[in-house]
């Protein structure tokens, strides 16, 4: 509850009244956000700063607006069996009592249909929200349970900054947002509630694309002379895996001492093409939106290869083409996300803690820059998430074309 | 000789006339003529910076040259052939040393040429290979002199021989990078025609550097490297973000211009966006890269007109690679325009005496381009300012420049 009621104080005031707190709520035309810096290592010095990215207004329509009252569903024939199930996730008699009190049920084919109560919504302990959310997140049927909001800092007028979501459903957020099992960040999976507050469709639109915006990193690499060492280009170039950097880093020394550059550019042209992007229809040409280890196996490849994470080859072409690798991580490495005995994601270690992500294989999911612990926040449903990283083997020797 | 580059040169979307466009050797040139700085020696002193700032209704830019050199995968062994050969297409002997003394080569000189040179009726022409005394005992005037007759007369070879060094001076040759001696040599061989600082004795230069692969290597990457630019928005509280989005996002084909620019703005200590992040997918991809076997197609590679007409899509296409006229693509997906550039405006420049094509690049703001000078694989794609561009086709006289919008849903 403690972490409800401290989302919630951060936007007790509305913007531009009486004590604002500058920490959470910005006054108009104070900026919110500042760059950060990481520690320095073989990647050089590096610097970063949130940017959110719109999910793209020309495919909200693509989205199927859920019905403002809150749907849980549950792959059980009989509430018996619902029962056993709860139990088995470790709610409590009282907790499943409560739950349960005063909602609708309707029992449709192989599943049961719950529709809880407001009150029973707004008030549910933190511990009973996690227990009872990860138990319908294994339920496809549940989309935002399956796949909440992810939010990755307590600071909500902050996260929300410039999306157009009103402060009412922002409130409605710091009441229902619930930690993540790891303790990174929180989930939101009532997204349906918060559509009370929008009265017409457009304010709909607003909402829902406020909630759907991703936010990435943009990274800058800063350069002087006395920085710049061979080491850097070769942590940059991984072993000719990338270009030759150094001519690039030196020229831009020799003319701008001190200056950055975007790490964009130090990345190869596959990722460098789609960073920041949400896909495109284009993307699915061939039946399918990329997914996580489609952006993986293509981060060093010239042209992407079509293969997706339940691929029959998957296995086989991460044994082809990685090798396992022990830390300290590499640029370029995959870290592969394991969950409850199987993949659930990867990413590419780009430097520090910070990686290349595509989070689903969704029109939702842009590829973007995070730090390693939200990508394993956003993931971690379970919490029993654990990292393995591979890195690609070495390119065969350089045929020169002839 | 590189097998694909030949093909290039003989597409008929261009004929003789994109040739220019299509160098296998030349880089775009050379605004001015060899310096006469000596570095040898001493370390160069550091350059200022250079930093320019543009202001328009693209915000305000700032900008900065930076140097690019074509990685080892881009280089192909005729590069480091070390026997000067000179072809001279299906003359005869006595044809070839009668069209040199009429370019002003002296008795003298003509006359080692039949004796010392060897001489070579092949499937490709005419050849005398040369040996390093005539090499060295040409006159700047007759390199240049030699240029001209081959550009004339045999433009497949002048285009494979020919080195037009970027920036028309000799700045990329670095201490830490070619030995002065080299460099003297260099630029002994060296000669200035329409303004381009031009070079066509690579073959020579390996004979003298000898047997070391990686000193011979820095050199190619060397006198092959580009200079491009690294281009920034300024953004503070005061921009005007709709403006810019306007500008930049053209129609909403970059719809996520806006949230880019506000993510800037309300970030304490940021105060430039480099305009990869405003760029359409497909050039941000290739932006500062070099095409590779994958982009190419049994006909071409990627050029000039590849890198325009690509520049608001998403995937490259191989039909583009394909051997088609200009108007395929001009005339159904595109409109002429007449009115003040837009970013991502496809301009291409022609020649007046047929309306033949010469080369294309793609308007981004100012000065500025984006371009790929050439089919090379040693030429990146690159943002780079028009005149610096323009600099390469000093030599092929007038040309009228027409634009091209790209029509909407295209």
């Amino acid at each position: 509850m403690a972490l409800t009621s401290s989302l919630s104080a951060q936007v007790a005031a509305p913007e531009g009244t009486a004590a604002p707190d500058p920490n959470t709520v910005p006054a108009q035309n104070q900026a919110a956000r500042e760059f950060q810096t990481v520690s320095e290592g073989p990647w050089g010095h590096l610097e970063y700063y949130h940017v959110p990215l719109e999910f793209p207004p020309e495919h909200l329509s693509t989205l199927t607006v859920p019905s403002q009252y809150v749907e849980w569903i549950f792959e059980a024939a009989t509430h018996e069996e619902m029962d056993s199930d709860l139990a088995a996730a470790g709610l409590t008699r009282d907790e499943i009592t409560s739950l349960f009190y005063g909602c609708t049920i309707i029992q449709d084919e192989d599943v049961l249909r719950v529709y809880p109560r407001d009150e029973t919504i707004l008030t549910m302990s933190i511990t009973t929200r996690t227990k009872l959310y990860q138990l319908l997140s294994q339920y496809k049927q549940n989309r935002f349970h399956r796949r909440p909001v992810y939010i990755n800092t307590q600071n909500l007028s902050q996260w929300f900054r410039g999306s157009g979501v009103g402060r009412d459903a922002i409130t409605d957020v710091a009441q229902l947002a619930y930690p993540t099992p790891n303790g990174q960040g929180f989930y939101l999976s009532d997204v349906a509630y918060t559509l009370r507050r929008a009265t017409t469709a457009l304010e709909e639109r607003e909402l829902l694309q406020g909630l759907l915006r991703s936010t990435g990193l943009m990274v800058r690499l800063r350069l002087n002379r006395e920085s710049l060492t061979p080491g850097i280009g070769e942590y940059w170039t991984a072993a000719y895996k990338n270009k030759a950097v150094m001519p690039l880093l030196e020229s831009i020394v020799a003319q701008n001492d001190g200056s950055t550059i975007d790490i964009a550019h130090l990345i190869p042209p596959i990722p460098r093409q789609f960073l920041n992007q949400f896909p495109e229809t284009q993307d699915a040409a061939d039946g399918r939106l990329p997914d996580w280890f489609w952006t993986c196996f293509n981060f060093f490849r010239s042209s992407p290869r079509q293969v997706y994470a339940d691929s029959p080859e998957r296995d086989r072409l991460i044994l082809k083409e990685f090798e396992p690798a022990l830390p300290p991580s590499q640029f370029g490495d995959m870290l592969v996300l394991n969950s409850g005995g199987r993949i659930i994601h990867g990413c590419i270690h780009i430097a520090a803690d910070i990686v290349y992500t595509k989070n689903g294989a969704d029109i939702f999911s842009p590829w973007m820059l995070m730090k390693i612990q939200d990508v394993v926040g956003y993931h971690d449903v379970l919490g029993d998430v654990t990292i393995s990283t591979f890195r690609k083997r070495a390119p065969a020797p350089v045929v020169p074309l002839q | 000789m590189p097998t694909l580059l030949c093909r290039l040169y003989r597409h008929p979307r261009f004929g003789r006339v994109l040739a220019p466009c299509l160098p296998a050797l030349a880089l775009f040139s050379a605004k001015a003529g060899p310096t006469t700085s000596n570095t040898a020696g001493a370390p160069p002193a550091p350059p200022p910076v250079n930093v320019v700032r543009t202001v328009g209704p693209w915000g305000t830019l700032e900008y900065y040259p930076v140097r690019l050199e074509p990685p080892t995968t881009q280089l192909w062994n005729a590069l480091f052939d070390d026997v000067s050969v000179w072809n001279f297409g299906f003359l005869t002997e006595t044809g070839v040393i009668a069209e040199l003394k009429g370019i002003g080569f002296s008795p003298e000189l003509l006359t080692r040429l039949r004796t010392e040179g060897v001489w070579e009726r092949a499937k490709a022409g005419l050849k005398v290979t040369l040996p390093d005394a005539i090499i060295a005992d040409l006159s700047t005037d007759n390199r240049r002199a030699l240029a001209e007759w081959f550009h004339k007369n045999n433009f497949d070879f002048y285009n494979k021989i020919t080195v037009n060094i970027e920036g028309g001076d000799f700045s990329a040759f670095t201490p830490d990078k070619v030995d002065p001696e080299i460099l003297e040599l260099v630029k002994s061989l060296s000669f200035v025609r329409n303004g381009a600082l031009s070079f066509m004795d690579l073959p020579h230069v390996m004979r003298r550097i000898g047997d070391d692969e990686e000193e011979k290597e820095t050199f190619v990457r060397t006198i092959f490297s580009t200079r491009s630019l690294i281009v920034r928005l300024v953004i503070d509280e005061t921009t005007d973000r709709a403006a810019l989005a306007n500008y930049w996002a053209q129609g909403g084909r970059t719809s996520r211009v806006e949230s880019m620019i506000k993510g800037v703005q309300n970030t304490v200590g940021v105060d430039k966006l480099d305009i990869v992040h405003l760029l359409p997918p497909l050039p941000r991809r290739y932006l500062y890269a070099f095409s590779n076997l994958s982009d190419t197609g049994i006909n071409n590679t990627p050029d000039c007109f590849w890198a325009s007409v690509h520049f608001f899509k998403r995937n490259p296409s191989p039909r583009v690679l394909d051997l088609l006229s200009l108007d395929h693509y001009l005339t159904t997906d595109f409109t002429e325009v007449t009115d003040e550039l837009h970013f991502g405006d496809l301009v291409c420049l022609m020649r007046p005496k047929d309306d033949s094509f010469l080369h294309s690049y793609v308007h981004i703001a100012d000065e500025i381009v984006f371009t790929k000078n050439g089919a090379s694989y040693v030429h990146p794609f690159i943002l780079t300012l028009k005149s610096d561009m323009m600099s390469r086709y000093l030599q092929e006289g007038d040309y009228n420049v027409r634009v091209f919008r790209r029509n909407p849903g295209n």
